[in-house]
């Protein structure tokens, strides 16, 4: 018995040698593993720091009033014969354009009441509100009329959210403000 | 088995490069999405602005008690007199709420501003609202209270609604755009 064990070891560990010899070229796996990694890395590092990153809205650019408070954001954007909106936390919601009923809406809605709960309920904790906290921002693309954003105000108002605005990309023009060192 | 025959197939499988190809693909594909991402969250503009719009709301005070008994008013009401704007394909059209409610069968309280080749006359608007607005608070004692009732037809774009919406703004008169519309 003793001696089977021993002919077994040193069989494997010949095993063992004669596959670390042969040179290991490749060997997918950690690739894979490495490529996940940055992709989740990318994925919460980048589409974390800005919205719009994965949207296909294409807002208008028109000169507004930039915002500095915090508020509930989505885009909005035709997919086909539907109408898509992303949230800022990744929701997405989808209903035919030609909506008529209000049943379609109901996950949205949900959602808008629950994101504006959230939003009264962080403010009471921090003990400090934002002006436009509660508001909501709609980034809607170029292409839609707005007959296609009309369930959006619905869903709005039947969340008990009566303050809104709407995206536009300001122009970006070259200033001659900036501070300079020229000596008076 | 023979332990030849385990080497031999331990190096037909370690040559057996058929994973390389598929690795290479997919680490190519990989590394195109995360520098294609990269490339988006660099070019992204970060200048982006709204243009705010309001949905009117009923009044609903909840008595306080409590210590410093806080009391919810209005800032505007809506009322007969407050201006409404219809946009449609054609023209704007406006006037008192009134006109576009109870008395919309008459003729002689509303006033049309036409598009010229299908471009809506949104300064001549502005200007002749601004004169509309200050001789009735002068001759007809209507007090201006700074908002502003606007019902886009269903097929005007978006970049119209918001630019219209924007443009109203400008006019020291309308501060409060509330849109209007039948929601479905």
């Amino acid at each position: 018995m003793h001696d089977k064990d021993a002919r077994l070891w040193s069989q494997r560990m010949q095993v063992v040698k004669e596959r670390l010899r042969e040179p290991l070229h490749w060997y997918p796996f950690p690739l894979l593993i490495s490529f996940a990694v940055v992709l989740l890395l990318t994925a919460h590092v980048v589409f974390g720091t800005n919205p719009r990153m994965g949207n296909p809205a294409n807002v208008m650019t028109f000169p507004s009033q930039p915002r500095h408070d915090s508020d509930i954001w989505m885009s909005v954007s035709p997919s086909g014969h539907d109408i898509v909106v992303t949230t800022s936390d990744r929701r997405v919601f989808r209903w035919r354009q030609d909506v008529a009923n209000v049943a379609g809406l109901a996950p949205f809605v949900s959602y808008l009441k629950s994101r504006a709960a959230d939003e009264v309920r962080a403010a009471a904790l921090l003990k400090h509100a934002f002006r436009s906290q509660t508001s909501a921002v709609i980034a809607v693309d170029q292409s839609l009329k707005f007959l296609h954003v009309r369930p959006i105000l619905y869903a709005l108002a039947a969340a008990g959210i009566s303050q809104y605005a709407f995206e536009t990309q300001n122009p970006t023009v070259a200033t001659s403000d900036a501070p300079t060192n020229h000596p008076h | 088995m023979t332990f030849p025959s385990k080497i031999s197939r331990t190096k037909k499988r370690l040559s057996d490069d058929r994973w390389a190809v598929i690795a290479v693909a997919v680490a190519f594909f990989g590394l195109l999405a995360v520098l294609t991402s990269g490339l988006r969250a660099v070019t992204l503009s970060g200048a982006y602005g709204v243009v705010p719009a309001e949905m009117p709301v009923v009044p609903a005070a909840i008595d306080d008690p409590g210590f410093y008994t806080y009391k919810e008013e209005p800032q505007n009401s809506l009322g007969p007199t407050t201006p409404a704007v219809v946009l449609t394909t054609d023209a704007f059209y406006f006037g008192d709420l009134q006109a576009f409610t109870s008395d919309f069968a008459k003729v002689r309280d509303k006033y049309v501003i036409r598009h010229i080749d299908g471009t809506p006359q949104l300064t001549t608007l502005v200007q002749t609202m601004d004169l509309w607005v200050t001789d009735r608070a002068r001759h007809e004692n209507i007090p201006i209270n700074k908002a502003l009732v606007f019902i886009p037809a269903g097929d005007i774009p978006m970049p119209i609604v918001v630019e219209v919406i924007a443009g109203l703004r400008k006019s020291p008169h309308f501060q409060r755009i509330i849109v209007g519309s039948g929601l479905l």
